[in-house]
């Protein structure tokens, strides 16, 4: 009697041998490949119309943020701030949300049918006071602080550092972590490349065009399913998130994080670690005093965001809405999505709400920074 | 697009589109799908060949998995063999025991779930480790031995007693 997995085996061996012989395959996916092309170009012209047709809409400054302080409403008292809309996005000048903060890329989702992540950006290019469409559409994109340079994972294990006009900068051979989600992301002041990957980290040097491998196991095996890397204020330390090894992994839960680790970009070492059960929401996680952190908690009651202790990681506020948040440099937190956007209070207060325009659609992503 | 790219595309699927239906027929046992799907995972990798022609058999690979594996959750469930119970073995043609067991477990693998069959075509046809499968269907690799083991345990359940042994996954 034979075992079930060598008959299970050879039931398959017969099945792949009685596959058709290819009959010009290559022909037939070459018409198929280029009506893709077409729907992909189609997709991204689109969405020029759509900026096209809004320039003419001028611009209107914000209003001027409260000139006094932000008063805690008393505890018993529920003060909810009325929702105002903000002005119509145009590409003709940098747009800025409550608190000064900048959009410096809006991502528009490029609907390709091969399930591949393909975007069309529009970035600011800070010089000229206006945005710009890129003429690439990698995804994930890094934009650096200056806008100036992307970068993006190009092609299996290839990491090319853009200019906004599409000139490769720099190429990069690394041993990506991309399938775990680990984009890489520029540092503060845009000198150094985070690049995750699949035995650690790597940190590239704009200055030099070097890049130095970090490895570190631990890294990828421990760290958790919401994978991402952050930098620290100071240019120097990265944040990376580890999951709660007691805790059985899986797929039917997020897991489980226990500890924000803090290594160094320089010699790769542990630094320390942030007892928490949230990812650092991303470079503008860090307090501008360096006390709190706002981390994104992802469990199976909760999404959102909330300010932690930087160094115990006691949470100290309740959870704010909005895919994604920065500190502002006055210590106040902007929470924002591509539907609204709110001022918190540094401890978490709801203090401003406002209704993103109407060109920040549905699966539109706004990258904002602090000015 | 260059032509050396062009020719780079043809050459590719020369080369490898044999193989490529190969594992597309045994993940969907029937010649026609197997040929759309591997069209379709082709016609994407053009679509992007100057970007992905540096490991394109990795990334139609890829998609033909996906698109399989994917297909349940579409609505219309063409070209998904079900097979409610064992095909009746004395109506088999063929009398040798071992062809017979064959038939038995080909029959019974196409009506597993089409997720489970891909795990089991990269397992069993491509020799795949649980990490090199895991990355292929983009999941984690315990998914994967779970799958694996759901899939063998219906496969037992489905084909009887008769085939027994059960060894793990290697």
């Amino acid at each position: 009697m034979r075992d079930l997995e060598e008959t299970l085996r050879d039931a398959v061996q017969d099945l792949a041998d009685e596959a058709p012989h290819a009959f010009d395959l290559a022909g037939a996916a070459r018409i198929q490949g280029r009506r893709i092309r077409r729907r992909r170009h189609a997709a991204a012209g689109a969405f020029a119309l759509i900026l096209l047709s809004i320039v003419t809409v001028p611009y209107v400054w914000l209003r001027p943020e409260p000139r006094t302080p932000v008063v805690q409403p008393a505890p018993s008292v529920t003060v909810r701030p009325s929702l105002r809309s903000l002005p119509d996005f145009t590409i003709k000048a940098p747009y800025l949300l409550p608190g000064n903060a900048a959009v410096t890329m809006v991502t528009i989702p490029t609907r390709v049918d091969d399930g591949a992540d393909e975007n069309t950006y529009v970035a600011l290019d800070r010089d000229a006071g206006r945005y710009r469409q890129l003429p690439f559409d990698h995804a994930p994109l890094a934009v650096s602080p200056d806008g100036e340079r992307f970068a993006a994972e190009v092609a299996r294990n290839r990491i090319d550092v853009l200019a906004a006009d599409g000139d490769v900068v720099d190429t990069l051979q690394v041993d990506t972590f991309s399938s775990a989600g680990g984009a890489p992301v520029w540092s503060p002041d845009g000198s150094r490349l985070l690049i995750p990957t699949d035995g650690g980290f790597a940190v590239y040097e704009t200055g030099t065009g070097e890049h130095r491998d970090f490895p570190n196991p631990d890294i990828h095996s421990l760290c958790s399913d919401f994978c991402s890397f952050s930098w620290l204020p100071n240019g120097r330390e990265i944040a990376v998130p580890r999951r709660d090894v007691s805790v059985r992994r899986t797929e039917a839960h997020p897991d489980k994080i226990e500890a924000v680790i803090v290594y160094s970009a320089d010699t790769g070492k542990r630094v320390r670690s942030i007892p928490t059960i949230g990812v650092p929401v991303g470079n503008g996680a860090w307090s501008p005093d360096g006390g709190t952190v706002l981390i994104r908690e992802v469990t199976d009651t909760s999404d959102g965001i909330r300010v932690v202790d930087a160094v115990s990681g006691v949470p100290l506020s309740e959870l704010l809405a909005g895919p994604d948040a920065i500190y502002l440099a006055d210590g106040r937190i902007l929470a924002f999505g591509n539907r609204y956007a709110q001022i918190h209070a540094a401890d978490g207060t709801l203090v401003e709400e406002y209704r993103m325009p109407r060109q920040f659609a549905d699966g539109t992503t706004v990258t904002v920074a602090r000015s | 697009m260059r032509q050396s790219l062009e020719d780079e595309f043809t050459a590719f699927v020369a080369e490898r589109g044999q193989a490529l239906l190969r594992i597309a027929h045994a993940l969907t046992g029937d010649r026609e799908t197997a040929q759309d799907l591997v069209q379709g995972a082709l016609a994407k990798a053009y679509a992007r060949w100057p970007r992905i022609h540096s490991d394109a058999e990795a990334y139609v690979r890829k998609i033909i998995y996906n698109d399989r594996a994917s297909a349940w959750r579409r609505p219309a469930r063409r070209n998904e063999v079900f097979v409610a119970e064992v095909p009746d073995r004395a109506a088999e043609r063929r009398h040798d025991q071992d062809v017979t067991d064959r038939l038995t477990v080909r029959n019974a693998l196409l009506s597993l779930p089409a997720r489970q069959r891909a795990v089991l075509v990269l397992r069993y046809l491509e020799d795949r480790s649980v990490e090199e499968t895991a990355e292929a269907l983009g999941c984690r690799p315990g998914t994967v031995a779970s799958q694996a083991s759901r899939a063998l345990a219906k496969l037992r359940g489905m084909v009887g007693d008769r085939i027994t042994s059960m060894g793990g996954a290697r």
